[in-house]
């Protein structure tokens, strides 16, 4: 519970800071950028401060290339 | 947004701490498993190979002057295969930037605090990356000088004091190992050592002042980053021994651990730990770097700067994330990781080049803009 509150308002401080200088600019599209990375990244942090088991990204590219490298193993032999 | 130089003298200091970088210490565990004692000469023949890998990315490099990795896929591959590639390249570089992270982390666990959590080591290690991204390339690179000379001091230390425990007998017989055994090795330590240097492009000729010094410092810093890997896995081997090498998480390590001078300079492998942390700081900090620039270029987004902070939050999850133990992390350096990194250093800068040539893209109408910019 904690560890939420202190990575929401780390977030919170952020946004603060970042997105003021950039709407006197007038950037939408690093705004909306930006807001996209940082709800991402936050939800990222309170799960893992909530001991939630998210998977591991590399488990996805492991899924992508251990057919390949199993053809490239019966190729050799 | 001015345009930030380096020297091509940093450059080549920066590739040489950069293909060092974490290959020094889990290269030799790898490939000591695999063909025992004749892992220097694996090494030897992997840094020859990697020289070719350097040639066509400056090859590469000539053919886009001033334009990074991203831009060149754009404007060789057209619009949307180029942003297909890019996102696959930035996908790359963001996962190993937080692998990096783990693995500063799991190091300091398993070899210094043991009672440490490894997320504390990330916080801290991540908070210097971001700063140094937040400054920008020239100030890295300036610093990547001011740490070279420290780095190569503590090197020739470690290898003066190390080289008393030298036991000869170590690497004999030489040529045991079969061939096919070999070159599974080489593939395995160019993954590691030379592949990575694909993201160096995100770098090289753009922000480089003079070019042709810069692709000779591109060779240069490849030749001597091999040499120091070169001696460290011969050392390994040497003093160790081959079978003690492979069962070691961290060899290069547990070789520091060794130095006894008269039974009075000892317990120093704490400062020899500075060479380990210099170069992995050297390679985390490239590869976040360039997923910052990416996404920015992907996106057409002018500054890189606002994105710093959110995507420095998600690389620290993703360091404590990627491999949720040692084991499954060296199943992934050793069966996915050649495969994966290969589509990008060696196919796609192939493909690269191929296309290059069909659409006769040539240097010499950009670099004539880019003096007339350097003189101005």
């Amino acid at each position: 519970m904690f560890i939420t509150l202190a990575i929401l308002i780390i977030a919170a401080l952020i946004a603060y800071f970042v997105i003021s200088p950039l709407k006197k600019k007038r950037e939408t599209k690093t705004i909306v950028v930006f807001s996209i990375f940082l709800v991402v990244g936050t939800a990222l942090n309170i799960a893992l401060g909530l001991d939630v088991n998210v998977p591991s990204p590399l488990d996805l590219i492991s899924l992508i290339f251990k057919p390949i490298r199993e053809l490239i193993i019966t190729l050799f032999q | 947004m001015e345009k930030e130089i380096i020297s091509s003298r940093q450059f080549t200091i920066i590739t040489l701490l950069y293909s060092i970088g974490t290959a020094i210490l889990i290269i030799p565990a790898s490939i000591a498993k695999d063909v025992k004692q004749d892992a220097w000469i694996v090494a030897t023949v992997g840094v020859l190979l990697s020289l070719l890998l350097v040639k066509l990315f400056v090859s590469l490099g000539k053919k886009t002057p001033n334009l990074t990795f991203v831009e060149a896929n754009e404007k060789i591959l057209g619009k949307f295969f180029g942003k297909f590639t890019s996102i696959g390249f930035i996908i790359l570089t963001f996962l190993s930037a937080g692998e990096l992270l783990y693995f500063i982390g799991i190091f300091m666990k398993t070899e210094v605090m043991p009672e440490t959590p490894t997320t504390a080591f990330a916080l801290l290690f991540s908070l210097i990356i971001i700063f140094a991204t937040y400054l920008g390339i020239e100030i890295f690179a300036r610093s990547a000088e001011i740490l070279f000379p420290l780095f190569m001091f503590i090197f020739i230390v470690f290898v003066v004091c190390i080289s008393p425990e030298i036991k000869i007998e170590n690497i004999q017989p030489v040529f045991e190992a079969s061939s096919k055994s070999i070159l599974l090795s080489i593939f395995t330590f160019m993954s590691i050592f030379s592949f990575p240097m694909v993201v160096l492009l995100m770098i090289f000729p753009s922000v480089v002042n003079v070019q042709k010094s810069a692709q000779k410092g591109f060779y240069i810093g490849a030749i001597v980053g091999g040499i120091v890997l070169i001696i460290i896995i011969a050392l390994s081997i040497l003093v160790l021994g081959a079978s003690n090498t492979s069962q070691r998480a961290f060899p290069s390590y547990a070789l520091a651990q060794r130095i006894s001078i008269g039974n009075f300079l000892q317990r120093i492998e704490i400062i020899m730990a500075f060479m380990w942390i210099t170069s992995i700081y050297i390679r985390t900090f490239i590869y976040f770097y360039a997923s910052v620039i990416g996404i920015a270029q992907i996106l057409k987004i002018k500054d890189h700067r606002p994105l710093i902070l959110p995507l420095g939050m998600i690389f620290i999850v993703l360091s404590q994330i990627v491999h949720p133990n040692i084991v499954h992390s060296n199943n992934y350096n050793k069966e996915i990781w050649p495969i994966f990194s290969s589509v990008f250093a060696i196919f796609l800068p192939l493909l690269l080049l191929f296309v290059a040539k069909l659409r006769k893209i040539k240097g010499q109408e950009t670099e004539s803009q880019s003096k007339s910019e350097n003189t101005s």
